[in-house]
């Protein structure tokens, strides 16, 4: 029982690494080339085989998941956000919100969890594919809201929690294992045409 | 349709103008017609990515037929790998003409229609066999002024209008209960019955659907229309002389095989 909720954690995390690598590939953060396409899921996805990036999501989800502190077994960890900010000016253009629940649900199959995983990939599909171009060089961030009184790692720091203005959200679909349930929220910056 | 419900929930997408043109909407249409193959399972990816990956195919189809010609010694085993490649990219190329040629004559079909009848009001868009078993149906309802523009190019109001439609339609979880497997998207769309495009569209008096489909109601509307619901200059005419046509080009979904879970 005990290595059968490791195993669906780690979809969890792994789900979220991996969408989180597609996200910077279709918002063009770092160059297409830097990217493998590979089969996750039942889906083409693409991984990013930057060393920099590959060691910063590595180390991100051993942080989060499976070493000492294990903040996700413990349901200390209540989200996980992806900012992408301007280089030169640091202001805040996208921002997609992971909200982890501790929940104890009925048993789900790996097919059942891959059609959501699969569900979500179509909306981000989407809604990057009408979104405007980055057209200007972009950075990313992670922020993760834990419990506090959660030990964190010290290598993770205090921070604001880097939001935008009025935005534009919008919900995803959730997807769940049988220990945790993942919503997922974009909040864009709003569109000149959108302003009041 | 006959037997619709006029009570029935809209969606409101609010514009920030006064009157939409005529490319715009064309494009929020096409784009909405792309985005609900791809998230009711028709198509494996958006069909911008389609396209590219079409471009890519015929590039790499005519540079395997140039290889293959040339009379270059190589080994033979390269020769074999690259006509076995060379099916393979044929054959993948064959799937996807049908199915952006089907894509390019509705668009033109759309782009004609809208030339003809810029103030179109109502445009119903149903996944399924036939609107008597449809599997999805989406409904576009434009409530404001209308201005003609010279062409059908992408203006900046068009993408921020998609954008906002298509995210709209995520947050509503669209296509969320579809199943996989191929069936057909049809186009249907009130006008006025001296509506004279024979090779495009024709003529469905008494079109009904199945009632126990909802359709999903999209109404696009200016601010002011949105705040007072009484406002002329933004209500729909009420023009008693429309009918229902269908556009005679459907597309139809690819079949894809999504793969088991991999450990």
């Amino acid at each position: 029982m005990a290595s059968k909720t490791a195993i669906k954690d780690i979809i969890t995390l792994r789900g979220s690494a991996a969408i989180v690598s597609d996200i910077l590939y279709n918002r063009g953060l770092y160059p297409a080339e830097s990217f493998a396409r590979v089969k996750k899921y039942g889906l083409p996805m693409l991984l990013s085989q930057d060393e920099g990036v590959k060691a910063f999501i590595s180390n991100l989800t051993t942080q989060l998941s499976g070493n000492k502190l294990k903040m996700l077994e413990a349901g200390k960890l209540q989200r996980v956000v992806l900012v992408i900010m301007s280089r030169e000016t640091g202001e805040v253009l996208e921002r997609w919100n992971f909200s982890t629940e501790t929940e104890v649900s009925r048993e789900k199959s790996d097919t059942e969890i891959m059609r959501e995983i699969q569900a979500i990939m179509r909306q981000i599909a989407s809604s990057i594919a009408y979104s405007l171009c980055l057209d200007e060089p972009c950075v990313f961030d992670v922020l993760a809201y834990t419990d506090k009184d959660c030990t964190v790692p010290f290598t993770w720091i205090e921070s604001d929690p880097k939001l935008i203005t009025n935005p534009q959200m919008v919900k995803l679909h959730s997807f769940d294992t049988k220990i945790h349930k993942v919503d997922t929220l974009v909040s864009y910056k709003n569109d000149e045409l959108d302003e009041p | 349709m006959e037997g619709e419900d006029e009570n029935s929930d809209y969606v409101d997408i609010i514009l920030p103008t006064e009157s939409l043109d005529t490319s715009a909407v064309f494009h929020v249409v096409n784009d909405f017609i792309g985005f609900i193959l791809f998230m009711h399972q028709q198509i494996p990816s958006v069909i911008e990515e389609m396209s590219q990956e079409f471009n890519e195919l015929q590039a790499e189809y005519g540079d395997l037929e140039v290889e293959l010609a040339s009379s270059e010694v190589k080994p033979l085993s390269t020769r074999r790998k690259q006509a076995s490649r060379r099916r393979e990219v044929k054959m993948r190329m064959k799937r996807q003409e049908n199915f952006m040629a089907s894509v390019s004559e509705l668009k033109e079909s759309l782009q004609l229609l809208i030339s003809e009848v810029p103030e179109i009001e109502k445009i119903s868009l149903v996944l399924g066999s036939s609107p008597l078993r449809p599997l999805h149906v989406y409904e576009l309802n434009f409530s404001l002024g209308r201005s003609v523009s010279g062409n059908f190019s992408r203006s900046k109001l068009a993408e921020s209008l998609s954008r906002k439609v298509i995210r709209t339609m995520i947050s509503r979880g669209a296509g969320s209960n579809s199943c996989p497997g191929p069936t057909k998207l049809l186009l249907f769309v009130k006008a006025p019955s001296s509506l004279n495009l024979p090779l495009h569209f024709l003529p469905k008096r008494g079109l009904r659907y199945n009632r126990k489909t909802m359709p999903d109601r999209l109404r696009f509307m200016c601010r002011t229309g949105a705040m007072d619901t009484h406002n002329e200059s933004c209500m729909p005419s009420s023009s008693t002389d429309l009918i229902w046509f269908q556009c005679r080009h459907t597309i139809k979904g690819l079949s894809f095989w999504t793969p088991p879970p991999e450990d």
